[in-house]
């Protein structure tokens, strides 16, 4: 597995990638291969995984848990955890989307067993205020909105509105029915409208 | 088009601004959002959060992770099993039995609740989809009602129209199609509405009635009466909600007074009255149709703009105001092609108080007809298209 530490995973259905001429070929094994070196806990393989699907990963724990410190905990509890989970992995349909539900059952988890007030931290909307296509007051204020939201309406908020989940699915991933979390949204959202004045 | 009494909920909204309404619920929601400015900002509205939410920012993963992750690995710490998913599922299965009638009662009570009232409108129980023309009312008391000026009138944002043609108005009926078109692809047609505009007379004054209501039936009817001199608006008539509605608004120099009856599992009557914001031309502003007249008259110029008002609920003020200002402006001139025929026509940007969603409108330069008409939203558009008209333009 050691030919693994300078590879870069992108597309796990392709085994070879040709780039231009002007940048260098890189290489990537098929994912079955990496499934099998994670499954046996090779570090490589769990980097590469890491490299592919980490930073996407982090985003759906830190907009789930609402704060980095919990996000980094989701995350590093999904790639050590990774080896024996991947023991469930079927490798069928989409290794990235298998991931996420993965990382979102952690990050709900954590947030069933915390049951802890999370703090309001704006000045993290402020450290990464160069990413947001909103301009900053706006997007601290309805990261604050967010963040006051209890933590079964802010989920299906960040699964539904933000990571594209359908209600069915997020119902299986809460333990609750699609028209529970549809529900859910509703509310969630009249609470948002309503600490934004955007009532009508 | 659907008369801005009962609205869509906000869940209906949303899964219309979210793309996910089937087709035929779509069409009739993207119809009533035509003739209704605050569903329109509230489905902007809604638009605009998901589109605010997926744009919060995220820090990137810290550049340690890795390295703490390969640590843990290393020595060989563990985590609680990352797919000890669905114990909550085998919970629920032991108590289905008693769930299920809870779940029977909530459905029973979500059903009860799925339209709720809107803040522009009354409480439950009119069905304004439906209809049957009542008689007349009675209204009073028409000097106490009017007594206290409306003081929450935005003003407009342009110079109140004082200089309408009555010269050019002419008598005819046309006929218009409304469709909404979905991402550009996608063409609904909701129906055809009907335009006429004739003489008449009111209280023994000659005046200009306008109608407009569904070409096919007499589902709902609204009624306009204006001086046949200055086109001041003098009484208007909406009837609709299976007979079960009636409104009636009448028009003095300066106030306006209303009788509004709801009838059915429970009836109920407002009266109200205001004062007029101005002595102006007010318009009895429920759908683009209700331009059709005012189109005619209108001093059109390639820089032309001006205000009036429009009219709204007066015995429920309390929920919205009775007047918001109109404010017209004339953005360009071009063909356009409708299946009554191709028109060379003024286009005009028409914006109610607030409105995020402006409306659009075509009149045509000869006849000043009604072309076309344009409500835009973040991935829809709601067209109402000139089919015929009483001569060729």
């Amino acid at each position: 597995m050691g030919r693994l530490r300078h590879l870069t995973v992108r597309d796990e259905h392709a085994a070879v990638q040709t780039r231009t001429a002007a940048t260098p070929v890189t290489v990537r094994p098929p994912i079955a291969e990496l499934i099998r070196g994670a499954r046996a806990g090779d570090p490589d393989a769990l980097g590469a995984l890491y490299e592919a699907h980490g930073a996407a990963l982090f985003r759906l724990a830190y907009r789930l848990m609402g704060s980095r410190e919990d996000a980094e905990d989701v995350v590093h509890d999904v790639f050590v955890g990774l080896p024996e989970a991947l023991g469930h992995y079927e490798e069928r349909g989409n290794m990235a989307g298998w991931l996420r539900r993965v990382a979102a059952r952690v990050a709900l988890m954590r947030l069933r067993s915390h049951r802890r007030q999370r703090e309001v931290a704006l000045d993290r909307v402020e450290d990464a205020a160069g990413l947001s296509a909103v301009p900053l007051v706006d997007a601290a204020s309805l990261q604050e909105a967010l963040d006051t939201l209890p933590g079964p309406l802010r989920a299906v908020v960040v699964l539904n509105e933000i990571e594209g989940y359908t209600h069915a699915e997020i119902g299986e991933l809460l333990g609750i029915s699609a028209g529970a979390s549809r529900a859910r949204l509703l509310r969630a959202l009249k609470r948002l409208r309503h600490a934004l004045g955007r009532e009508d | 088009m659907s008369m801005v009494l009962f609205h869509p909920t906000l869940g209906r909204l949303k899964d219309f601004a979210g793309q996910a309404l089937e087709a035929s619920k779509r069409s009739r929601v993207a119809g009533h959002l035509a003739a209704c400015p605050k569903c329109r900002g509230r489905v902007g509205s809604l638009a605009a959060l998901s589109n605010e939410l997926r744009s919060l920012p995220v820090p990137a993963p810290p550049g340690g992770l890795r390295l703490r992750i390969a640590n843990s690995l290393h020595t060989g710490t563990r985590v609680a099993s990352l797919t000890t998913d669905e114990p909550r599922t085998r919970r629920r299965v032991s108590h289905l039995a008693v769930a299920a009638a809870l779940i029977a009662a909530i459905a029973l009570g979500a059903r009860l609740l799925e339209r709720e009232p809107h803040p522009t409108g009354p409480p439950h129980d009119a069905d304004w989809m439906h209809t049957d023309p009542l008689a007349g009312l009675p209204l009073w008391p028409r000097v106490g009602a009017a007594q206290e000026a409306n003081a929450r009138v935005v003003p407009p944002k342009y110079a109140v129209i004082t200089d309408l043609d009555a010269g050019n108005v002419i008598p005819g009926s046309w006929t218009y199609r409304q469709q909404t078109i979905t991402d550009d692809i996608l063409t609904q047609v909701s129906g055809a509405l009907r335009l006429r505009i004739e003489g008449g007379t009111h209280l023994g004054a000659r005046v200009w009635v306008v109608t407009w209501g569904p070409a096919s039936d007499t589902s709902w009817v609204d009624s306009t009466s204006l001086g046949h001199a200055d086109l001041r608006l003098i009484h208007h008539v909406r009837r609709g909600g299976r007979g079960r509605l009636t409104l009636v608004q009448e028009f003095s120099a300066d106030s306006v007074f209303e009788a509004l009856e709801l009838t059915g599992p429970r009836t109920r009557s407002f009266r109200g009255g205001a004062a007029l914001p101005a002595p102006v031309h007010v318009v009895a502003y429920w759908n683009a149709l209700d331009l059709g007249l005012l189109a005619q008259a209108l001093p059109l110029t390639p820089s032309w703009r001006g205000s009036t008002y429009l009219v709204q609920w007066v015995s429920m003020d309390s929920i919205s105001p009775t007047f918001l200002p109109l404010d017209l402006r004339v953005t360009g001139s071009e063909w356009v092609d409708v299946p009554a025929g191709r028109f060379d026509c003024w286009r005009l940007d028409v914006q109610t108080g607030g409105d995020p969603l402006p409306l659009r409108v075509w009149i045509s330069k000869h006849r000043r007809w009604l072309v076309r008409t344009e409500v835009r939203g973040p991935d829809y558009r709601v067209e109402t298209l000139l089919v015929s008209g009483p001569l060729g333009d």
